[in-house]
């Protein structure tokens, strides 16, 4: 290695950059554990660890007036989780480059620094390609659909066509005061309103307050905005709500109230809202984000044991018929605790159930850097244990000169 | 480098703005396998022609209402006059030994209303009627709560409970309102009509039929001579027997509970405290032994208080057995030394309790 680079390498390499980094990822997991007095596990996730700089508010660490109230400033700039984690892979690579030399008596510290690296890029992955998502299922029926409940679309879907049927608008889109004119969408959407989070309250007949769109479940229902959830609220998903007036041809098609708070009568799926289009009807929705699967899953049996005399329960398991007609699969399958399936590259774990057992409610992940924590913490193990006998062979040996 | 892998890690966002779904048309097409036939949606409310495992007609004037929230709740509809409608639900559960029970549930609704429980399927009578519905049981409960003011015993009832339970092929359904007597009993026949009318498509029954006794396992016991029965009813209590000693008196009795009871420390703190001992924070701290009854094997506290200013101190034997959903106490409570000579005796006694199936009997 020629002495330019050797130059270059050396402050980038240095331990004191190490020691910084290693300091800097302290301060951001106390201000990020802070943050979640006032943000969802998901969104410190993202603003704070999937980052390259967060602004970190003073005022997460004062007694708040009141919830969800922060100001913008006075705070910091302090480097993400993402900034942190590159610096530590090029700090990591440099210090090797520099001063590492291969050899046996150093195999340890490779196998442990490799291991270190395969832990900062499976989380990049798994940061940026993993889809984790929910399929609820009642028993006795199938889904093919999951969904991912920390994202919302407003779905339109046109109940007489077989391919190309829906048409989903990211929740990024649903900004208030927004026209969303595209050659897919049957009319124009303009977002009246959206609230990230919401209840739900019906409408007496007498109700004084006007309802709050023109056309549908609007009529019956009033939606509310509320705080949105927080790591420490009770409640831990985000029930958005949209008001969308709907034109054609420059006619008002009237003004929708959007929430995936009201369920069809399937009980797992959202209510969709009949919108007339000339003579011809389409269906309006804001749901959780889907992703359709090229499979079905049947539930045939969801239990839900007990230990004897209590309510904890000492067991869940979902009995499912996978059936995927392209992979010719027809197969019961039992998922239940530590023992989920793995079909097609995903991961299907018993996650959690539907209110009086009457289903389930599987776990889907996609993860493409699964693998990697399994094998750098093996790695990692087997490295300290090698450094460990290296170091006590040599201590060994001297103490016996 | 920094900025390579700065970017690496950042990757790429594929998430477009607008995405286009080929959405299954049928998102129960396996469902279909075992669906005899194509049901008819019950109304419009969004109702986007998918396979449903029940139907029904509503009576003209009933409102359906999109369900919220409860992931049991199948329907809602708004009945009575409009100006101020009452609710009634339409709820499914898993076909349990609970959601099956019709003593069970009936028992649960008197306690809302404020009627005294059945103590068993004789009284059924009372307050439940079978309604014909094709290849399925079905019954009729109707409950009048008593007057809102306790001191007009015998006046007008105020409050009404129409309520029906189905057993579905693989729910059992339960059809239910409760609200003001005179409107509630106006809706009388269009309820029973509504009850009339539901029909399940896919009619392959998997599950057995309600059976008042399904779960109403029994007991059989043989009490010691000097055990007096009392022959006053208690609630919540089975049968109750006195064991008198002079001045000293303790009481013994047998409680049957279905479903849910409570956290084991819950309740092992309330029976503490009724003898005056402290709250435990572990189940650790309280020791059991086992007991049995019959070939049934359960657990047996005993809890002594400590001695009051009188010098006086209370004591309370418990076993408690699980059978099926049911759990049975037996108790022993009263004068500290009278139950601790009884103690061998009420060992004894549940020894030989005999827990017998409905279909034994």
């Amino acid at each position: 290695m020629n002495d330019r680079i050797k130059n270059i390498l050396k402050p980038v390499g240095s331990l004191r950059i190490t020691v910084v980094l290693l300091a800097l990822a302290v301060v951001l997991i106390f201000c990020a554990t802070w943050a979640q007095i006032d943000l969802g596990i998901w969104a410190v996730v993202n603003e704070y660890f999937r980052s390259l700089v967060v602004w970190v508010p003073i005022r997460i660490f004062l007694p708040r007036p009141a919830a969800g109230e922060l100001a913008r400033f006075p705070g910091f700039p302090l480097p993400g989780g993402y900034l942190l984690g590159a610096a530590f892979l090029v700090n990591l690579i440099a210090a090797h480059l520099l001063r590492f030399k291969l050899a046996w008596k150093r195999a340890g510290i490779f196998m442990i620094h490799t291991a270190i690296i395969l832990l900062l890029v499976g989380e990049a992955i798994t940061g940026n390609f993993a889809v984790e998502a929910q399929m609820p299922i009642l028993e006795g029926r199938s889904s093919r659909w999951a969904q991912d409940i920390r994202e919302v679309e407003l779905a339109i879907r046109d109940p007489d066509k077989d391919v190309q049927n829906e048409v989903a608008i990211d929740h990024a889109m649903l900004k208030p005061e927004t026209l969303l004119r595209h050659e897919l969408l049957p009319f124009d959407i303009e977002i009246e309103r959206y609230m990230l989070n919401c209840s739900v309250v019906r409408r007496s007949p007498n109700d004084p307050e006007p309802a709050q769109a023109s056309r549908g479940i609007a009529l019956q229902w009033r939606v509310h905005r509320i705080p949105d959830v927080t790591g420490i609220s009770k409640q831990n998903v985000n029930y958005p709500a949209a008001i969308v007036r709907l034109t054609h041809g420059g006619q008002s098609l009237g003004s929708y109230m959007v929430t995936p708070h009201l369920q069809g009568h399937d009980d797992v799926a959202v209510l969709e809202q009949p919108v007339q289009v000339e003579g011809k009807t389409y269906l309006i929705s804001l749901r959780f984000r889907r992703y359709y699967k090229p499979y079905s899953v049947h539930l045939i049996d969801f239990k839900h044991d007990k230990y004897t005399g209590t309510t904890v329960p000492s067991n869940y398991s979902s009995e499912v018929q996978l059936v995927d007609p392209a992979n010719h699969e027809d197969r019961k399958v039992l998922i239940y605790m530590n023992n989920p399936l793995r079909y097609r590259g995903e991961t299907f774990f018993q996650a959690s159930f539907l209110k009086g057992d009457i289903g389930t409610v599987l776990a889907i992940v996609d993860n493409p850097g699964w693998q990697l924590p399994y094998l750098a913490c093996t790695l990692g193990a087997i490295g300290l244990l090698v450094h460990f006998g290296i170091t006590l062979t040599r201590f060994l040996k001297r103490t016996a000169k | 480098m920094l900025m390579l892998g700065a970017i690496l890690m950042i990757g790429c966002d594929g998430d477009e703005a607008i995405r286009v779904y080929d959405a299954p048309p049928d998102e129960h097409e396996h469902e279909h396998e075992h669906a005899a036939t194509a049901p008819q949606p019950p109304t419009a409310a969004g109702g986007s022609g998918m396979v449903r495992p029940i139907t029904w007609q509503a009576p003209a004037g009933w409102q359906i209402q999109p369900a919220s929230g409860s992931a049991t709740r199948f329907a809602t509809f708004l009945i009575g006059p409009a100006d101020d409608p009452i609710d009634l639900t339409v709820v499914a559960l898993p076909a349990t030994n609970m959601s099956r029970s019709v003593l069970a549930n009936v028992n649960r609704w008197l306690d809302q209303m404020g009627r005294e429980r059945l103590e068993d399927v004789a009284q059924f009578d009372r307050y439940i009627k079978p309604i014909e519905l094709p290849g399925l049981r079905a019954l009729l409960v109707e409950i009048a709560g008593p007057p809102l003011d306790d001191e007009e015993e015998d006046g007008d009832p105020e409050q009404l409970m129409l309520a029906a339970i189905i057993q579905g092929p693989r729910l059992v359904w339960f059809v239910k309102s409760v609200g003001p007597y005179p409107v509630l009993a106006a809706e009388r026949q269009r309820f029973a009509s509504f009850v009339r009318s539901i029909r399940f498509p896919a009619t392959t029954p998997t599950k057995p039929p309600i059976s008042e006794s399904s779960d109403v396992v029994t007991i059989r016991y043989q009490v010691p001579d000097h055990w007096h029965k009392d022959p006053q009813q208690r609630p919540m209590r089975l049968v109750t027997f006195i064991v008198e000693d002079g001045s000293r008196r303790a009481d013994m009795w047998i409680s049957r509970f279905a479903g849910s009871v409570g956290s084991p420390l819950m309740n092992i703190n309330r029976w503490r405290r009724q003898v005056g001992l402290p709250g435990i924070d572990d189940l650790g701290q309280q020791a059991t032994e086992d007991i049995s009854a019959g070939d049934t094997t359960g657990s047996m506290l005993d809890l002594a208080g400590p001695k009051d200013a009188a010098g006086r101190a209370s004591r309370l034997l418990i076993a408690l057995f699980n059978t099926g959903n049911t759990k049975w106490f037996f108790r022993m409570h009263g004068d500290d030394q009278l139950v601790a000579r009884e103690k061998e005796t009420f060992v004894q006694f549940i020894g030989r309790v005999q827990f017998v199936e409905p279909s034994r009997e």
